[in-house]
């Protein structure tokens, strides 16, 4: 199956183009990053995916199937979703803010404490951490908690918005590590958005890098650094320089 | 057997004469308070229960609250009846008045006996100084500044006309009537308009501008009702008819002013002295002054409550309406902030053609008062929930109902409870107006310690009112303690 599939989309606000004739298909149970400058487009690409934003033109295929915007819900349920900053729900307590959508979709309560035990193990936050507030975390473990959120449902494809962006290099690195952890212990279709170079080439099976709306080269880490490309030669040079 | 019957029939008569409630209005003054107190006196020792309603202001407010059978009679004055009830241009004798008022479903007894008329009254030193006797020696002393009631200003056989006869040319400046005499002894106005039983002529050593063009239509204080009152109630009251002189009257007026006494307290020896109490068994009740106030500030307490609560369960989910369908937010806030801006005396008064005098229309008033703080915050806090988390919580699909129930609702409650309290405390001080429509409360005190000129009377409502609203911001602090997390407390402030 191919999990999610554009087909000639496009996206205007008002009269300013965002998108321009995206084609791509995402592989299943990979990791795919999508790279660019601020206002490349990347960032609504991803929620197109998650219909956040509808396109104004093309086709896109989710799970195979055209999104159904009125039970959008249903879908975004299958969709887990990280985002940069303090995301977090400020007034319930990390435990709550894991276990928010499982609780809502009737999950028993052993269930929902066995699974909220692994994700947080598996990025490496301590128990005692549950019954804090998202301000008593740091960065770092407040990342680490948004993802556990985003991984609660056990979700199909796994968006991440920038979700490292605000990280210092260590932590940032540690999370890359953990998230490769769980991707080997439960692989998902994983979708990145980044403006990081490294955190691209560190994680991603397949990288697409967007400029202007326009894809311009789509590869693996060997294929992007040895492009041919003006614009992704010109890139990667920037931050590897 | 006859026997029998007749017991029975006794029996079923006196206790539908007990059981009958008269409600007695009063008009918005010393004498009307006495007055009226001796109408409810006479009443009650015939057997009947009686509603006092004393605080209900002025002349239209009283005609009103009689004609939508708020009250069943109250003590008014035949000129007031003609000229600003009847609207008559012409002066008509009493007989007249009586005749005319048959054309009505509306009555009115026999006079007590005296005539209050207006009258101008000015400080005695004042007058020997510029010579003043009578109305038209005025008209050579521009520079006298008139202080005149604001009911007075505005009636028929008020001043427009008044200046009009005596081509006065004065321009007055309006003032409660209360406060008219501090402000002549203060030389703050030199003229001012009284009625001629008022206790405080002597007191203040004024004298009385001769009516030289006869002006003034005579005062002649009487019962006021509707005609299909019953007979029996009407009988009742009748006897003081030709009882009070006008010197009796003024030394009753003066009474209650000066000599520290209850308008209850002068009604009741009155008719004792007078030997118009069929039973006196009723002994005069002294009340300490926390038994007095506390009751009135429950009532307060139950009006404002209320009227929140209905606030509340109002504005809130219209605020999260206009929140959800946000192009109405638009108007609903104008309307909600156009109720804001009427004055709430305006707003209370404009509440007795459509709803009566008492709780219900004060009640509904507060209620449009509270609502726009409570509303404007509910939108407010709503719409400017962080917008990443509403797009977080809409990307990991919660849907509407459950982002509002479980994020947006959550992070709004701090705002919503303020505007809460905005409500409560603005309510609590517009509630003591609401006693000038006979709704009760702690403004009772006010309104009475107003028309009385009685400081006491005054603060002993405005001292619990304010405590009212300290106690209740004090309420709503711990309030938020309990429902709002302390770092959401600490981001708010």
């Amino acid at each position: 199956m191919i999990p999610v599939i554009f087909k000639s989309v496009s996206k205007y606000y008002n009269e300013k183009k965002i998108l321009d004739d995206i084609s791509l298909e995402i592989a299943e149970n990979k990791i795919t990053a999508i790279i660019g400058r601020s206002g490349s487009g990347k960032s609504t690409m991803l929620k197109i995916i998650n219909g956040l934003v509808i396109p104004s033109g093309g086709d896109i295929k989710v799970f195979e199937k055209k999104i159904d915007y009125k039970n959008i819900s249903e879908l975004r349920l299958q969709i887990g979703y990280s985002v940069q900053g303090t995301a977090l729900f400020p007034h319930m307590n990390i435990y709550d803010n894991i276990t928010l959508l499982a609780k809502l979709n009737k999950w028993s309560d052993e269930k929902i404490k066995e699974r909220c035990g692994i994700l947080m193990s598996l990025v490496s936050l301590l128990e005692d951490f549950k019954i804090k507030y998202p301000f008593q975390l740091s960065g770092g473990e407040q990342q680490r908690a948004g993802i556990c959120r985003a991984m609660m449902l056990n979700p199909k494809i796994f968006l991440l918005d920038e979700a490292f962006g605000a990280l210092d290099p260590t932590t940032k690195a540690e999370i890359h590590k953990e998230l490769l952890k769980i991707q080997s212990t439960e692989p998902r279709t994983i979708v990145m958005v980044t403006h990081d170079l490294h955190e691209a080439f560190r994680l991603a099976d397949k990288i697409i890098v967007v400029e202007k709306g326009i894809i311009q080269q789509t590869g693996t880490k060997d294929e992007i650094k040895n492009s041919t490309n003006e614009f992704v030669k010109y890139f990667v040079k920037a931050q590897f320089e | 057997m006859m026997k029998k019957i007749l017991l029975i029939l006794i029996y079923f008569t006196t206790t539908v004469s007990i059981g009958q409630t008269v409600k007695v209005g009063a008009k918005h003054f010393n004498e009307g308070y006495i007055l009226s107190e001796m109408l409810s006196l006479l009443l009650e020792s015939n057997g009947y229960q009686v509603e006092r309603k004393f605080n209900l202001g002025g002349t239209l407010v009283c005609y009103e609250a009689l004609i939508n059978n708020e009250i069943d009679v109250y003590p008014e004055y035949s000129g007031t009846i003609s000229e600003a009830i009847l609207k008559l241009k012409d002066k008509i004798t009493f007989d007249e008045l009586k005749k005319k008022l048959r054309e009505t479903d509306l009555e009115i007894s026999n006079e007590y006996g005296f005539n209050n008329t207006y009258a101008f009254a000015v400080k005695k030193e004042v007058a020997n100084r510029l010579n003043l006797r009578s109305i038209s020696d005025l008209k050579s002393h521009p520079e006298i500044k008139l202080g005149l009631s604001y009911e007075f200003l505005n009636r028929e056989d008020g001043w427009k006309n008044l200046a009009k006869v005596y081509g006065l040319p004065q321009t007055p400046v309006g003032l409660e009537h209360g406060l008219a005499y501090k402000a002549l002894e203060d030389d703050q106005i030199g003229l001012t308009d009284v009625y001629s039983t008022d206790g405080e002529i002597p007191k203040y050593d004024l004298v009385i501008l001769e009516d030289d063009r006869n002006f003034f239509p005579k005062y002649f204080a009487v019962s006021f009702y509707k005609s299909n009152l019953d007979g029996k109630i009407k009988n009742i009251t009748a006897v003081i008819s030709g009882k009070i002189s006008e010197s009796e009257m003024q030394k009753m007026n003066e009474e209650v002013l000066y000599e520290n006494k209850t308008f209850s307290e002068v009604a009741r020896n009155f008719l004792i002295r007078e030997n118009l109490l069929v039973n006196n068994t009723g002994e005069l009740k002294s009340e300490s002054m926390l038994s007095q106030i506390l009751p009135k500030a429950v009532q307060h307490l139950k009006i404002t409550l209320i009227a929140l609560v209905l606030s509340i369960i109002t504005a809130v989910p219209l605020g999260i309406f206009i929140y959800i369908y946000s192009s109405f937010s638009k108007p609903v806030l104008y309307i909600a902030g156009l109720l804001q801006t009427i004055p709430s005396i305006a707003l209370l008064a404009f509440m007795i053609p459509l709803f009566g005098i008492g709780i219900f229309p004060a009640i509904v008033a507060l209620f449009l008062y509270g609502l726009l703080p409570i509303l404007r915050n509910t939108t407010i806090a709503l719409f400017s929930v962080d917008p990443l988390l509403k797009e977080v919580a809409r990307g990991i699909g919660l849907t509407q109902y459950q982002r509002l129930r479980y994020i947006e609702m959550p992070l709004a409650i701090p705002t919503i409870l303020a505007g809460i309290r905005t409500s409560a405390v603005i309510n609590i001080g517009t509630a003591t107006l609401a006693a000038f429509i006979g709704a009760g409360g702690l403004g009772e005190f006010i309104v009475t310690g107003l028309a009385l000129n009685n400081t006491k009377l005054i603060l002993m409502g405005a001292v619990p009112a304010a405590l009212l609203a300290v106690l209740t911001e004090i309420f709503f602090e711990v309030l938020e303690r309990f429902i709002v997390p302390k770092h959401l407390l600490k981001r708010l402030s």
